[in-house]
């Protein structure tokens, strides 16, 4: 798993590239903490290169949304590939956050 | 067996690892590489890739109070129109199929973390059938290879 951090408009823009599993979740889940105590409210997830999730790497993004939400902040993925939004999907994700095509459009839903 | 050398692949596909989470990157590896030289679709691979984690990762994680080491049995079975996989383990009795399904309408803020891993294989796999015999949790799972 390869997690790259970029600044765009005052949005954090977190680009996932690989499999977010039972072996890489604890890594995503810590480089996402220190995105949130840098005092960032504002974060995409770049999800296209995104080749896999199980229910591991859906809590990363679950508890990632809970302390989010409790600082006012959004967490937008955006560009998931059809077997990833069919997780997401099954596992109830897309009514909870928001789920675009694209990373571009969620940083710019991210940034309004 | 070797599919890249034009040589078919065996059809089945044993697994053995012990109860801890090193084993696992090694059996999910196996089983990618299984799937992917019997040409299966990246979906179907990706559903069995799922129950196969989620799966044995509850049992390593959860199967076990003793502290002791426990080999766990993964088996692939190429059978079109289907794939089978089976498990066998001597952890604690458990029937992932009588687990309670998580409130998937539930607001963020009371939406339990566990019990996804289980709703997603109950989802994508076609049929599963639990037992318990000779003191072994016996699950096998069926997932649909598209025509």
């Amino acid at each position: 798993m390869k997690i790259d951090v970029i600044e765009r408009d005052a949005v954090r823009l977190v680009r996932l590239d690989g499999r977010l599993d039972a072996a890489t979740a604890a890594e995503v889940e810590r480089r996402l903490g220190e995105v949130l105590e840098s005092g960032a409210t504002r974060i995409a997830l770049d999800c296209a290169a995104l080749e896999y999730i199980s229910s591991a790497g859906l809590r990363v993004l679950l508890s990632a949304t809970k302390r989010l939400r409790q600082a006012q902040g959004t967490l937008v993925l955006g560009g998931p590939p059809p077997a990833v939004l069919e997780i997401l999907e099954i596992a109830g994700f897309t009514g909870l956050l928001q789920v675009l095509g694209t990373a571009e459009e969620a940083v710019a839903a991210c940034a309004r | 067996m070797s599919g890249a050398a034009g040589e078919p692949m065996d059809t089945t596909l044993t697994l053995r690892i012990q109860n801890d989470l090193a084993g696992l990157a090694r059996l999910l590896e196996r089983a990618t590489a299984f799937l992917a030289g019997h040409g299966a679709a990246p979906g179907v691979a990706y559903k069995v890739e799922l129950a196969l984690e989620e799966l044995v990762t509850n049992t390593i994680k959860y199967g076990y109070a003793d502290g002791e080491r426990h080999e766990i049995e993964a088996t692939l079975v190429w059978d079109p129109p289907r794939v089978v996989l089976r498990l066998a383990d001597d952890g604690r009795p458990f029937d992932p199929l009588a687990a309670p399904p998580p409130d998937l309408d539930a607001p963020l803020e009371a939406r339990p973390v566990g019990g996804l891993g289980l709703h997603l294989i109950r989802r994508m796999a076609e049929g599963v059938a639990y037992c318990r015999t000779g003191g072994r949790n016996r699950l096998e799972l069926h997932f649909r290879l598209p025509a």
